[in-house]
């Protein structure tokens, strides 16, 4: 581990914190209703839609109300991506005239972008036409970041507010995260990227005559616009099937940098945002914090694994210390110019939130880096976490560690002025087990069928954990692929789709129950029997808490794939 | 696989989901047992 490695990583952890406020408050501005600065260039915008597609601003919805529209407006957003790449063949804008995309890819593309997954089956560079990637990727990371990001603020909302049987307007708070938060820093951030050299071009591929006089064709295209969006959605679905591992998604240390910055920006803030709209900024900071632990956990434990190389090439006489010609370290599946530090910085930001970018395979980590990826994710990606989602499932496991607080010291349960009672934990846990469910079920299944069985790049513990990494990285709306895997099978596509679906819908119902739960209670004033959920003692009891679950739950399934792929490694008995 | 089949199992899912929000609506919809416990 080089002190430079170590440098990247503080540089990103301090440039992420001092985001934190300024973004929280801006966004709390936004959901109030409050004047903010883009308010005169977008306020008639604003109205203008709300004009046009016949929505009262001032009506608000109560949470079946909320959680309908959201159901409709995503099945219509589904079948709109589906349809654009079935026809996309007699399309415009398809300059290397791409045929129609299969069916099933077709479903699992559609579910994927729309549930803000953004698993990709295919190489963007060579299934999807520009019409596609623009009209159909690029608006549903919009579409998708600001579903999650109305669903997160319907629940703080819940904690807010008090006798209300309403959570919010679900259009208003669509039109809202679309046009003051994702949009203007989605515009900036392309300018940035076109800066850094990112094509933003409709032209189609170019041909080039190589240095040893071959003919190669380099695909381009709308990159820069759908580059940004992809990473401030927290969405991460390439343009080019290397996602941010190519020169033309990723050219530069700065563009490395911002990306990152991108993926944790909104769902660091929003922990700000509900400290502020509760009254209480402390409690935002106290579930900052866990995610921050958490956060650090993982880099680290990443960083340290791929830093240390793979001790069978160490074994062959292979020198992988860190040195002025090499990176050093694992380097299988990297790229030389990020290395190490910046590899294990980028895999475990995007697998803490729900990104899924990636810019290095994280087939190729060592087991034990592998491994954590893979438990990042399985921690039901609240380290962080996606747009909207990483908060309401921070806040899942805040009502669960209230829970179990409460029966430790019996007391009623209650969070930031609201009694949990049965209800709010009856649905915090239907919300917390559909993802094991549908991870652990489908993997199983997947390891002991033909059609799960013959996709397999690898044999062993490391097929496993490419099985594992599938479903788990679909359940939690992640969409980094393990690799090694063909995902594009009926099977796959048709399974993943699925684990995407429940693992985004069937969380945001029970999710907004809770919302209009809580929204219609009273908030109790603190008395001495309050347990404080500001400070540090709650802040590592919800980080044990989210260990324990997260432990019990998936560490049968990780013993069979990463920890025994590391003991057989160690032991030099990996073939 | 036909589109048919496909926008069937996207209708079915979403059906789905919005059966779903009304079973997680009739357990949010309080039991007068609950409603003592806050009180």
């Amino acid at each position: 581990m080089t002190a430079n490695g170590w440098l990247q990583i503080a540089l990103f952890t301090v440039l992420i914190a001092l985001l934190v406020r300024p973004l929280g408050g801006y966004m709390t501005r936004v959901f109030h209703g409050e004047p903010t600065a883009l308010g005169r260039l977008l306020g008639p915008v604003e109205r203008g839609i709300y004009r046009l597609a016949g929505i009262d601003a001032t009506a608000e919805h109560k949470w079946l109300e909320y959680a309908i529209a959201l159901i409709a407006f995503n099945a219509v957003g589904v079948a709109a991506l589906y349809a654009l790449q079935r026809l996309q063949g007699v399309l415009p804008l398809n300059p290397q005239n791409l045929a129609a995309v299969a069916p099933e890819l077709a479903l699992n593309t559609a579910v994927s972008f729309t549930t803000n997954t953004s698993w990709q089956s295919y190489a963007g560079e060579t299934t999807l036409g520009y019409l596609a990637q623009m009209a159909g990727i690029t608006v549903q990371s919009f579409l998708s970041a600001a579903t999650g990001i109305a669903v997160g603020i319907a629940l703080v909302r819940g904690f807010a507010r008090r006798h209300s049987h309403t959570i919010g307007n679900f259009w208003v708070d669509m039109t809202r995260a679309l046009l003051y938060v994702l949009l203007p820093i989605t515009v900036a951030a392309t300018l940035f990227l076109v800066w850094q050299g990112i094509p933003q071009t409709l032209d189609g591929s170019m041909g080039v005559t190589t240095i040893e006089g071959g003919q190669q064709l380099i695909a381009r295209g709308p990159v820069a616009s759908q580059i940004a969006v992809k990473m401030l959605s927290s969405d991460g679905g390439g343009f080019f099937n290397v996602n941010s591992a190519h020169p033309f998604e990723n050219p530069t240390a700065a563009t490395n940098l911002l990306e990152m910055l991108l993926i944790f920006a909104i769902g660091a803030s929003f922990a700000n945002t509900f400290g502020r709209m509760i009254g209480s900024e402390r409690q935002g900071w106290a579930l900052l914090a866990a995610m921050g632990i958490l956060y650090a956990i993982g880099v680290v434990a990443v960083f340290a694994a791929e830093a240390q190389g793979n001790p069978s090439l160490a074994a062959l006489g292979i020198d992988q210390t860190p040195s002025a010609l090499q990176a050093g370290g694992n380097m299988e599946g990297k790229e030389v110019r990020f290395g190490t530090a910046a590899s294990a910085l980028f895999a475990t930001v995007t697998t803490d939130s729900s990104s899924g970018a990636v810019n290095a395979m994280h087939d190729s980590f060592t087991p034990l880096g592998g491994g954590v990826l893979l438990a990042n994710m399985m921690l039901d990606e609240v380290i962080i976490g996606g747009v909207g989602s990483g908060l309401f499932g921070m806040l899942l496991f805040a009502i669960v560690a209230v829970f179990v607080a409460g029966l430790m010291i019996g007391r009623t349960p209650e969070f930031v002025g609201k009694k949990i009672a049965a209800t709010e934990v009856k649905m915090t846990m239907i919300a917390l087990l559909c993802i094991p469910l549908v991870i652990l079920g489908l993997a199983a299944a997947a390891s002991v069928t033909g059609p799960g069985l013959t996709s397999l790049g690898n044999a062993g513990p490391h097929g496993f954990s490419e099985i594992l990494y599938a479903f788990t990285s679909g359940a939690a709306t992640n969409g980094s692929a393990f690799a090694g895997l063909n995902a594009n099978t009926p099977f796959y596509n048709l399974t993943l789709a699925l684990a995407m679906f429940v693992g985004r819908y069937f969380v945001i119902m029970p999710v907004l129950a809770i919302a209009g739960s809580l929204a219609a209670k009273q908030i109790v004033p603190r008395s001495a029997g309050t347990l404080p959920t500001g400070g540090g003692l709650f802040v590592m009891f919800l980080v044990g808490v989210i260990c324990i679950v997260g432990g019990l739950t998936f560490f049968p399934a990780l013993s069979l794939g990463p920890i025994a792929e590391h003991l057989a490694m160690v032991a030099g008995r990996l073939s | 696989m036909s589109d048919l089949l496909m926008l069937a199992l996207v209708v079915a899912a979403f059906a789905g989901a919005a059966v779903y929000a009304q079973f997680c609506d009739a357990i949010t919809r309080r039991p007068a047992a609950d409603r003592e416990t806050e009180r």
